[in-house]
C-alpha cells in the first residue's frame, strides 16, 4: 500500500510544487528506491503538471479532453442533457509522465486552472479523491499530493487522501506564519473525522542560504513553535539553488538538472533520505 | 545605410590598424577601388575557397567533436540480425543525440542494471561503444524491454510562450462562453 503525503503550506511561494516533483523523481529514479509514484496536483495553477509533462503533452491533455483532477471532483455534477454521471474510472484521469529503465515511473494526475471552479459549489465533494485514490493506490510505492496555498475544499480533499503531511518552509517571516495555520486547519479536521489517522510528517526548511539574519531569526522561531507543539523540523533542510528552477525549466529533477552542483543534489538526497525514514518508506 | 555586418567588418579593419598601419590601408584602399583590381581579387578569393573545400579536414583539427566509433562487432550484424542491428542503431543515435542516458553516470548505472561488466570509461562519449558493444550479447526480447523502458529526455516545448498560450486560450474560450 502507497504511503500518502501532501505537501502544504497556507503560504504561496514555499516551494511545494518543486519540491513535491523532485521527491517523486527521486524515490522513481534513484536505483536505491525504484517506487512507482503517483503525483496529484490538487492547485489550479497546476505547477506540478507543467514541470513534469511541458507544453506539448500538457496541451495534448487539454485539447483531447483528457480528464483531470476535475473531473474527479466535477464526476457526479450532472450536466443539462448529459446522461446520469457514474463513477470516473481511475485510470483515465491518471496520466504516464515519466517511465525508467528499473520498471518504475512518475504517474500524475494532473491539474487545469478549471479547478477553481470546483469551488464555487464544493458541496459533499472533499471524499471523491480519497476514494478514486484508494480504487489504485497498490499500484505505487508512494502517492505525493501537491496542494495549493489556501485553504479550501481541496486542503480537506487531500488530508482526507493522505497519511502525512509535509511542510516546506521557506525561513521567512510570513512564511513562517503560514505554519500556525496549517496546523489550525488540521486540528479542525481531526475534530471532523477523528477516525482518520492523519500526521504531521514535519517540516521542512526550503531554500535556506544560512546567511541571511532573517532566515536565521525564522528559523529558530519555527523550531521554538515546533518544539512546544511537538511537531517534527527535518534535520537536513533544502538548500537554495538556481538548478531548481532551472530543473523546473528543463523538465528535469536536480540531479539531472544540467550544471547542478552535486552538493545540491547531495543535499536534497539527504533530505529525501531523512524523509523516507520518517515515513516508513 | 550601414548594416551591422559593414559595422563588424569596420571594427575587424579598425583592430587591423595598429598591425599594419594607416599608410597601409591608404594605399590598398586606392589600389582596390579600380574595377580591374576588384576583378581579380574576386577570382582569387574564389580560387582560395574552392581549394580550401577540397582538403581534406584532419582528425585533430580544433572545433570538430568526434563521435564515438560505431563498433564493428555491431555493424556485422547488419546483414546477420537485421532487427537487433536497427534496435541498437536507433539506441547509439538516441545516444550521440543525448536524449537517452544524458550523463556518464547514466550510462554506467544503466550498465549496473543490465548486468554488464562495469563501464571504466571516463567520458560520457567514450562509454557508448563499450556498452552498445556488451549490450551484442542480449537476446532481442530482452534488449527490446531495457531499450523501451529506458526515458527519453527529450523534454519537448517547455517555453513560457507556449504556457502563456495555453493559459490565455483557455480564458479567451471561457469568456466567450459567458
Amino acid at each position: 500500500m502507497a504511503k500518502k503525503v501532501s505537501l502544504i503550506n497556507m503560504k504561496g511561494g514555499v516551494g511545494k510544487s518543486t519540491l513535491a516533483v523532485n521527491l517523486a523523481w527521486h524515490f522513481a529514479a534513484m536505483s536505491k528506491w525504484i517506487k512507482k509514484v503517483l503525483v496529484v496536483d490538487l492547485d489550479p495553477q497546476f505547477n506540478a503538471s507543467q514541470y513534469l509533462l511541458g507544453v506539448t503533452e500538457y496541451d495534448k491533455i487539454i485539447k483531447n479532453n483528457i480528464p483531470t483532477i476535475w473531473d474527479i471532483f466535477e464526476q457526479f455534477t450532472p450536466l443539462p442533457g448529459s446522461p446520469v454521471p457514474s463513477a470516473l474510472e481511475p485510470t483515465k484521469v491518471i496520466y504516464n509522465a515519466k517511465k525508467f529503465y528499473a520498471g518504475s515511473c512518475i504517474d500524475l494526475i494532473p491539474s487545469r486552472l478549471e479547478l477553481a471552479f470546483s469551488l464555487r459549489n464544493p458541496g459533499q465533494k472533499e471524499q471523491l479523491l480519497a476514494k478514486l485514490i484508494s480504487k489504485i493506490e497498490d499500484k505505487y510505492g508512494l502517492i505525493v499530493l501537491d496542494c495549493p496555498p489556501t485553504e479550501s475544499l481541496f486542503t480537506w480533499a487531500a488530508y482526507l487522501t493522505s497519511d502525512y503531511i509535509l511542510v516546506p518552509v521557506k525561513p521567512e517571516y510570513l512564511s513562517s506564519t503560514g505554519v500556525s495555520l496549517l496546523v489550525n486547519s488540521m486540528e479542525e479536521f481531526k475534530r471532523r473525522y477523528e477516525d482518520h489517522n492523519l500526521e504531521l510528517a514535519g517540516i521542512v526548511f526550503n531554500a535556506t542560504t544560512e546567511y541571511v539574519p532573517e532566515e536565521i531569526t525564522s528559523k529558530a522561531e519555527v523550531k521554538k513553535i515546533a518544539q512546544k507543539h511537538g511537531w517534527y523540523v527535518f534535520q537536513n533542510e533544502v538548500s537554495y539553488s538556481r538548478s531548481y528552477p532551472k530543473g523546473a525549466r528543463e523538465g528535469q529533477p536536480i540531479f539531472r538538472t544540467s550544471y547542478s552542483h552535486l552538493t545540491q543534489a547531495a543535499r536534497f538526497s539527504a533530505f529525501a533520505e531523512e524523509f523516507a525514514q520518517r515515513i516508513g518508506l | 545605410m550601414t548594416t551591422q555586418r559593414e559595422l563588424d567588418l569596420l571594427v575587424d579593419l579598425a583592430k587591423l590598424l595598429k598591425k599594419h598601419g594607416p599608410d597601409t590601408f591608404e594605399s590598398l584602399a586606392e589600389s582596390i577601388s579600380s574595377p580591374e583590381m576588384t576583378q581579380h581579387l574576386s577570382r582569387v578569393l574564389t580560387q582560395v575557397a574552392k581549394i580550401a573545400r577540397t582538403i581534406p579536414k584532419t582528425k585533430g583539427e580544433a572545433g570538430i567533436k568526434q563521435e564515438p566509433r560505431i563498433p564493428k562487432s555491431l555493424i556485422s550484424l547488419k546483414s546477420a540480425e537485421p532487427e537487433k542491428y536497427q534496435l541498437l542503431m536507433n539506441f547509439y543515435n538516441d545516444l550521440i543525440a543525448k536524449t537517452v542516458l544524458p550523463t556518464l553516470r547514466d550510462i554506467k548505472e544503466f550498465g549496473v542494471d543490465c548486468g554488464l561488466r562495469e563501464i571504466r570509461a571516463k567520458s560520457r562519449q567514450k562509454a557508448i561503444s563499450p556498452l552498445i558493444s556488451s549490450l551484442l550479447k542480449f537476446p532481442n526480447e530482452q534488449l527490446i524491454a531495457r531499450i523501451q523502458s529506458l526515458e527519453k529526455y527529450d523534454t519537448g516545448d517547455r517555453s513560457l510562450e507556449g504556457w502563456s498560450n495555453i493559459i490565455l486560450n483557455r480564458q479567451r474560450r471561457l469568456g466567450e462562453k459567458q
